[in-house]
């Protein structure tokens, strides 16, 4: 017999959208309204092969636990890395990092980087989905159409008509600037969306030019260049932004050019920043996904960093570009890591063979990776928590959907604590 | 397990017990009456020669929540100077001007703190403010929940709802969120400045719903008397830090209309615009106008000189300060048709005038409000300074000598501007008792906190005398939270979880068919999905839940 949940919270995106129906039947879950590609594959996810293994051979948890335990103490440099969990699971992977003297990295740690280094440098102006729901007259996107990030951005913040405002019930202008695909993928969406073409790279140049021409500078233009032929959609951008009553900014860090990606935000600040010298604007950071943002979070409030720390000195150490998951790996200075991917059974990045802990779903293919693979519970399908949603303020309830007999990742992190 | 508390010197206000030398008996993390002789006592301290009083409770402090975290995020500059390493039993993490949650529990308890009230949760914010505080061991904590800038409420009051309406909504949105008061923050102004409102006075519309932070004021004072919430509203009022808002402030007290209310760091509401400087201290207006209307009670909100940062909700006042942030980087955030926040690093120079001079005018209110009963004493951390400085603090009210000294080296303008040198006060460790347990514990309705009596919460502090009260203040003897010993000789000895302070006011649940469609037309979050319940906060790793009685008018 299958029972039905109502307004289920989906873990699979930093959207996080609460509206999902459930369809229980016996122990698999079917998203049947309201569900994405992303949020109908992920919770249609098997728990079979519920077994921890150590070096591929079958093993109690007990055994995995104690085995991980001696790897994370013979280490002289851990790394605890890909941190896709909930806020229970973060705390309890940082607790144990710094029993261990680990550093700490998210899978999307570029991405949240990416955006702390410019909030450290200059802060930023930004703004949530409710407000971009109702408040939004304008919305840009820089380098992203919003849905291959998010699959129901478009549908939840951009396609209903804003609201509140000082003139209620007018529509919503939306642009792009970015690859000519994104245009055409948003025009889908928004058939009056409009789009400024250009290359990844072209973003920060695009930028400064709509900056310069927002502010009325006369820009001395070359004939080459990525904005050839682009000045005229500047220009009526530039208006467009300038008599609006509040414009939102989006990008997405994770897919922007990467070694661009603190440059391009920076400039998206500054527009937010220009804006809001007449009008009101402001910016939104797009993506969050595998618990990037319930990370930063948790990892902000227990070290007062945002990712990226390490404890190895056993006070915690900030260092953005040191402490990254692939330098530590590529570098060699971490001798084990401990991966932890509870939403899907995502691989850890494999420059070098180290002993290798892996806490995912139950994956046979993990599983012949890992020294140690401990099968855990998807927080949001098989157990209760908290993710934090993209915009870095809402913190949504998971719920167990599913009955399970597997261990929660925050439960086996403190087995693991517990041994050392 | 029974423990007496041998010989001290017990100071405890809300019994009007001023320096009696007696001893306090401690069972199952309460105080009890002495036992009968036959009892065999499990544990004694000696505390001849040593003051006891209850522990100390921050009323408000900016201890979780978005803001502050985005603060961290801010400035991990602030964080390098102090990093912290963990020990036997203590998690490490870093400090100063926002330390982080463990740092918080272990620096408030080793002052001999065992309460603190985070006072501005947006709601939208709940699960973020909550999780936070139960990452931060030992003391018990709480929080106020935002109102006065959601477009619901903006939009209720637009439609002319009756009171009724909008009492039902603030019962509910404290139920939701686990609140313990409810704040306003600039009444009208952060939803205002989403429409590009730059200010908004008292009695000023705002551009768009027909309300004025007066008739908000009134509202939520209404509401907040009506459900009979222990604490009055606590306000953060309009203009804050504009020269020249004395008057605001004034008028804010009349507006209040003879319903209790509370201004909070009122410091930063308390400045004139006269001078060649166009920029005076507004205190003595005020506290002569607050020392004849009972029904005001306030929390300073002291400046301390150094670098620290200012997180608020105030989006239109923090937007505005953004051109004094040191160093220059800001937050601003619109949140959720429900409020926002601003977040501006900070400087306080004391050769610089406006600065001295704010130093000048925290402490003219405190010796100038004759009432300790209806003042508390706050930094409004991080604001105008970390919670660290209470001890130092405490010494300028305690120690006219000190406090003279250290006027001394402020910029001579602001010297010249302040009656501070001509006050004489010096403020009694019974008084010192009333600001920081008796007063505020009585203003939340915590009836077994911030006393020694028999039935309390075994909440206990022990100091050394000391002639200078700042070494005193820094570093008790001995610290007791509900009954266990956490701290000894400064040093943390035990790590218990805290409990949740809360009120549970009742209301007509046909709110919920109002809030039902809208969430549904505007929000992006589901209803059933924003409240947050019993079991999942006490999941947090919480010592428990303890609700205080609401009594309804």
């Amino acid at each position: 017999m299958s029972t039905t949940i109502k307004d289920v919270t989906c873990p699979f995106c930093g959207l996080h959208c609460d509206d999902l129906m459930v369809a229980m039947d016996g122990d698999t879950a079917r998203v049947v309204a309201r569900g994405c590609d992303r949020a109908v594959s992920g919770f249609a996810q098997s728990g079979a092969d519920p077994r921890a293994r150590v070096q591929g051979l079958p093993v109690t948890l007990d055994q995995a636990v104690k085995h991980a335990a001696r790897v994370l103490k013979r280490s002289h440099q851990p790394l605890i890395a890909g941190m896709a969990t909930d806020a229970s699971g973060c705390r309890a992977a940082l607790a144990l990092a710094e029993k261990t003297g680990a550093a700490v990295d998210h899978m999307h740690g570029h991405a949240v980087i990416s955006n702390a280094l410019v909030v450290q440098r200059r802060g930023w102006i930004m703004t949530t989905l409710t407000e971009l729901r109702n408040r939004a007259d304008l919305v840009l996107l820089l380098g992203t159409d919003g849905d291959s990030v998010n699959p129901r951005f478009t549908e939840r913040c951009l396609q209903p008509r804003p609201t509140m405002g000082r003139k209620p019930r007018r529509s919503r202008q939306v642009a792009v600037i970015g690859a000519a695909a994104l245009g055409r993928s948003l025009k889908r969406q928004i058939s009056s969306a409009t789009s400024i073409t250009c290359r990844p790279n072209d973003l920060p140049e695009m930028l400064s030019v709509l900056r310069a021409t927002l502010s009325g500078q006369a820009i001395p233009l070359p004939r080459k260049g990525p904005h050839a032929g682009r000045m005229p959609a500047l220009k009526k951008l530039a208006a467009r932004l300038r008599s609006a009553h509040y414009a939102v900014v989006a990008w997405a860090p994770g897919q922007l050019a990467s070694e661009l990606a603190d440059i391009v935000i920076e400039g998206a600040c500054e527009l937010v920043a220009d804006l809001n010298r007449f009008t009101r604007a402001a910016g939104l950071s797009l993506g969050g996904s595998d618990g990037a943002i319930t990370a930063l979070n948790v990892c902000a409030w227990q070290t007062g960093y945002p990712l990226r720390v390490n404890f190895a000195g056993g006070a915690p150490e900030y260092n953005p570009s040191r402490n990254a998951c692939e330098a530590l790996l590529e570098r060699r200075e971490a001798d084990a890591l401990l991966w932890i991917s509870t939403l899907h059974p995502l691989p850890p990045p494999q420059r070098r063979r180290i002993p290798t802990i892996i806490l995912a779903p139950p994956s046979r293919r993990l599983a012949a990776l890992a020294e140690v693979f401990i099968p855990v519970a998807i927080p949001g399908l098989d157990a209760a928590g908290t993710m934090f949603r993209l915009d870095n303020v809402v913190g949504l309830p998971l719920r167990a959907v599913r009955g399970t007999t597997l261990p929660g990742a925050a439960d086996v992190l403190n087995q693991i604590r517990g041994c050392i | 397990m029974l423990t007496r508390l041998a010989n001290g010197t017990i100071i405890d206000p809300a019994h009007g017990v001023n320096a009696v030398q007696r001893d306090i008996f401690i069972e199952d993390g309460r105080i009890v009456r002495a036992p009968a002789a036959m009892r065999k006592i499990d544990r004694e301290y000696d505390l001849s020669g040593n003051i006891v009083m209850a522990g100390a409770l921050d009323i408000h402090t900016h201890i979780g929540g978005g803001k502050v975290n985005i603060a961290r995020v801010l400035l991990p500059e602030d964080h390098e100077q102090d990093p912290v390493a963990p020990s036997a039993g203590r998690r490490g993490g870093s400090g100063r001007a926002v330390p982080s949650t463990f740092v918080t529990g272990y620096r408030y308890a080793e002052m001999g703190y065992t309460a603190c009230f985070e006072p501005a949760m947006l709601p939208a914010n709940t699960r973020q403010a909550h999780l936070e505080m139960a990452d931060i061991p030992i003391v018990d904590a709480g929080a106020y929940v935002l109102m006065g800038n959601d477009d619901f409420l903006l939009q209720l009051m637009s439609d002319g709802a009756p009171q009724a309406l909008i009492t039902d909504y603030v019962a509910w949105t404290m139920r939701a969120t686990q609140a313990l008061a409810v704040k306003v923050v600039n009444p009208g102004g952060i939803n205002a400045f989403k429409f590009n409102q730059r200010k908004l006075d008292l009695d000023e519309r705002h551009a768009v719903y027909d309300v004025t932070p007066r008739s908000i004021l009134r509202a939520l004072c209404t509401a907040v008397h009506d459900l009979g919430i222990p604490h009055p509203l606590h306000v953060h009022g309009c203009n804050l830090g504009v020269p020249g808002n004395d008057a605001t402030t004034l008028d804010t007290i009349t507006a209040a209309d003879g319903l209790r209310m509370h201004l909070t760091h009122l410091q930063f509401h308390a400045y004139g615009k006269e001078g060649d400087r166009k920029f005076s201290s507004g205190a003595a207006r005020i506290a002569e106008r607050i020392n004849a209307a009972q029904n005001i009670s306030l929390d300073v909100g002291q400046i301390m000189f150094g670098r620290t940062v200012t997180a608020s909700g105030d989006t239109m006042l923090q937007f505005r300060g953004a051109k004094h942030a040191h160093p220059k980087k800001t937050v601003t955030m619109d949140i959720e048709c429900d409020a926002g926040c601003g977040v501006v690093p900070f400087n306080y120079r004391s050769r610089n005038f406006v600065n001295a001079l704010q130093w000048c005018v925290g402490l003219e209110l405190f010796l100038l409000i004759n009432d300790p009963w209806r003042i508390f004493l706050t930094t409004d951390h991080p604001n105008g300074a970390p919670f660290t400085c209470y001890p130092h603090l405490i010494r300028l009210l305690m120690d006219r000598e000190y406090r003279l000294e250290m006027l001394s080296g402020l910029h001579p303008a602001a010297r010249q501007h302040s009656i501070l040198a001509s006050l004489t006060r010096e403020y009694s460790l019974y008084e010192i008792a009333i600001l920081t347990r008796a007063a505020p514990a009585r203003s939340l309705g915590l009836g077994d906190r911030g006393h020694l009596g028999v039935g309390a919460a075994a909440d206990v502090v022990v100091y050394r005398k000391r002639r200078n009260m700042e070494e005193m203040f820094s570093s008790p003897r001995l610290v007791f939270k509900d009954g266990k010993p956490v701290v000894q000789d400064g040093r943390i000895i035990d790590t218990p979880a805290g409990t949740v302070h809360r009120v549970a006011p009742e209301f007509d649940p046909a709110i919920a068919r109002r809030l039902q469609r809208y969430f549904d037309r505007y929000h992006t979050v589901r209803l059933g999905n924003f409240r947050l319940g019993d079991d999942e906060l006490l999941s947090y790793g919480r010592a428990g839940l303890s609700t205080h009685s609401c009594l309804p008018v």
